[in-house]
């Protein structure tokens, strides 16, 4: 087994980013090609990162990722910038809170598990089960991503979770939803969404820039079209779309579909024993 | 309070003991939590060159996430230039009892042209035993072959007697039985197993590589994948929750299950529809990862009565739960298959080299750019075969529509 850092407590003593990590004033970068042992554990590196944190570091760079998990989950540190440089793996930004985290690649599966609050860019494609279960902040992605993206996204108060995504995605988009807004802009062509989806859906809405079929739709799912609310609120997602990533997206309202819940209880009968 | 150590001996109905041991609220020794998933990874070269193991050691250890060190293995197509028309013919051995049983049942049965120890550099970390690991070169003789009356071939008496060996000849087990290939694999970590066998000294134009998990069966030597018959190799991730049904259906076809593993009924299942049934390989992965019979309603009328036949023909082939697999072949060409299953509950990423030279698959993007950092890479939909030739190039991205181009 490679070197594993199994950190006790917070202010535990160990060598995790001593021969890859430079801090200079608030800024951090971490050189993953310079550190002894190859490819650097995830739990070396997601240490050294709370390390540099725990020194007051608003940004964090990171060189050199490939395939590392969990890469700044539980981050809570207000106003802090991760730069990711390569591959990460599964898990980026679990349960983040509040840091924005940006990725020049393209990010494993299950980016944004449970965040919180803050944002995720990945200037790439972010594969299957981007953001599931997120409760809050935005996760932007410039190209496609996969299966199950946004599954049981909730919303509540003043917590409210989006989602843009630049390209395509699969089967599946929004399974589960419970909250939160989805934007799926299909640029560089395809079909936007795949199927089921909205699959048993019960709050939240899920915006599509292009053609949707009625068959596309999951149980529970209804396709609507967009209302004044709805319109502002592509407009502000679609000007953190163009912000993040400085591309050029037709600003005309007609060609989008709104896809909402049919009932607060998609299932409503499946599992009622008065309804035999 | 009954005591561990008061209970009667346990006896099946027909007598036979039963070792399950009793655990109440006191776990398991050895017990632990664990997070991972197997991992697979695989490259072709698509203009015919050959590859060195150390570039697949590299895609499959930096999965290391995914396994934990209970089995690993390789599989290398290509890697016998001098010897490819012969079957090669691959054995772990548990002794030199074992190889003296395996040298006696094929007197007679096949010709051996050939055979040699295969090189293992035998190591610590791994705890021994070691097999002993052999192969033969053989030839079938041809009087032994004609089956006129049942229309069989030199392929399915190779079967027969690989499989007659793993069921039945103690102390011996026939990991790889193809033509120019052999599977490389024991029970440890991705990069003990690499080095064990010293994969730097092989090169091919295929490779398969597969770092364990094991969820429903023991960690063995045996057991670990790929799992392989005559060419065919198959490196799974994942469970098949249909194995009852699939495992009958190989069964009732002449194939004997002797690893007692879902991936076991996929190498069958290949061999059964591709190589027995003659089906295309996009119409085989469709047998396997169908599309809901919502979706085969929405297929052009030609296309749907195909896809409806092939469901109801084949519904025993259909592996039910979340799975990813890699297959290679080597006749009649080297061939790499990648599919995953039809709601894609198992990761798969593609990777195409940006001179087009090789392709890829693997579980985890980083294992493709830890080797090819400016690949282009995208991900194969459900049920929706990825197939690369040697020598051809990339057939199908994974992409397209179900049937595209296929005549049956």
């Amino acid at each position: 087994m490679k070197y594993v850092c199994r950190p006790k407590g917070h202010a535990h003593d160990c060598d995790c980013g001593k021969d890859s990590m430079s801090v200079v004033g608030d800024r951090a970068v971490i050189d993953l090609s310079l550190s002894a042992t190859q490819p650097m554990h995830y739990t070396t590196l997601n240490c050294a990162m709370r390390k540099a944190m725990r020194q007051g570091c608003l940004s964090i760079e990171l060189k050199g990722v490939m395939g590392q998990r969990y890469l700044a989950s539980t981050a809570s540190v207000p106003g802090l910038h991760v730069a990711v440089h390569g591959t990460p793996g599964n898990d980026l930004g679990a349960f983040l809170n509040g840091p924005t985290i940006e990725v020049f690649g393209n990010a494993q599966d299950m980016t944004g598990n449970t965040m919180n609050s803050g944002r995720i860019i990945v200037h790439g494609n972010a594969w299957d089960v981007t953001g599931l279960a997120a409760r809050g902040g935005q996760i932007l992605v410039k190209g496609d991503t996969g299966y199950r993206v946004g599954i049981h996204m909730k919303e509540f108060g003043e917590s409210r979770p989006t989602t843009v995504i630049g390209g395509t995605a699969k089967d599946y988009l929004g399974e589960y939803m419970a909250g939160g807004t989805i934007l799926v802009l299909g640029l560089g062509g395809g079909p936007p969404v795949g199927r089921s989806l909205g699959a048993g859906m019960h709050g939240g809405r899920i915006f599509v820039r292009g053609e949707v079929s009625p068959e596309q739709l999951g149980p529970g799912a209804a396709l609507l079209p967009l209302n004044e609310d709805d319109e502002r609120e592509v407009r502000r997602l679609l000007g953190d779309f163009i912000k993040a990533f400085g591309t050029e997206v037709h600003q005309d309202m007609n060609g989008y579909v709104k896809i909402a819940p049919s009932s607060s209880r998609p299932f409503s009968g499946y599992y009622d024993k008065t309804n035999v | 309070m009954i005591h561990r150590k008061d209970r009667r001996d346990r006896t099946d109905r027909l007598g036979a003991p039963v070792r399950a041991e009793n655990y109440i609220a006191s776990s398991p020794p050895g017990w632990q939590g664990q997070l991972g998933g197997c991992g697979i990874a695989s490259l072709i070269s698509l203009k015919g060159e050959r590859i060195g193991g150390e570039r697949i050691t590299r895609m499959l250890t930096i999965m290391e996430e995914r396994e934990n060190g209970l089995g690993a293995g390789y599989a290398c197509y290509g890697l016998f230039p001098d010897r490819s028309d012969q079957y090669c013919l691959q054995f772990f051995f548990d002794d030199e009892e074992g190889k003296r049983n395996v040298e006696d049942f094929l007197q007679g049965r096949l010709d051996i042209m050939h055979d040699e120890v295969v090189f293992i550099k035998e190591r610590s970390t791994i705890s021994p035993p070691y097999p002993i690991v052999w192969r033969y070169f053989v030839d079938v003789p041809e009087n032994r072959v004609w089956r006129g009356d049942r229309d069989l071939g030199e392929e399915d008496y190779l079967v027969e007697i690989v499989q007659h060996i793993n069921a039945n000849v103690p102390n011996a087990f026939c990991v790889s039985s193809g033509k120019d290939m052999a599977v490389f694999k024991g029970n440890g970590y991705s990069y003990e197993i690499a080095d064990l066998y010293d994969l730097d000294r092989y090169s091919g134009t295929m490779w398969l590589s597969h770092s364990r998990f094991p969820t429903n069966s023991p960690a063995w030597w045996a057991g670990a994948h790929p799992l392989s018959l005559l060419d065919w190799g198959v490196c799974h991730n994942g469970e098949i929750t249909s194995y009852g049904v699939n495992r009958k259906l190989v069964e009732m076809n002449g194939y004997r299950c002797t690893v007692l593993t879902d991936t076991e009924v996929v190498t069958y299942l290949w061999d059964l529809l591709v190589r027995r049934n003659r089906l295309p390989i996009e119409v085989a992965a469709f047998v396997m990862a169908p599309s809901t019979y919502q979706e085969i309603c929405l297929l052009p009328p030609a296309e749907r009565r195909l896809a409806e036949w092939l469901r109801i023909t084949y519904k025993e082939a259909f592996l039910n739960g979340p799975f990813s697999i890699i297959v290679g072949r080597s006749r009649p060409e080297t061939t790499l298959i990648a599919l995953a299953d039809r709601k894609k509950l198992r990761p798969m990423i593609a990777g195409l080299s940006p001179d087009d030279g090789v392709a890829y698959c693997a579980s985890e993007e980083s294992a493709i750019r830890i080797v090819e950092p400016d690949a282009r890479t995208w991900a194969p939909g459900a049920g929706n075969p990825f197939i690369a030739v040697a020598g051809k190039g990339v057939l199908r991205r994974g992409t397209e529509p179900s049937f595209q181009g296929v005549r049956v």
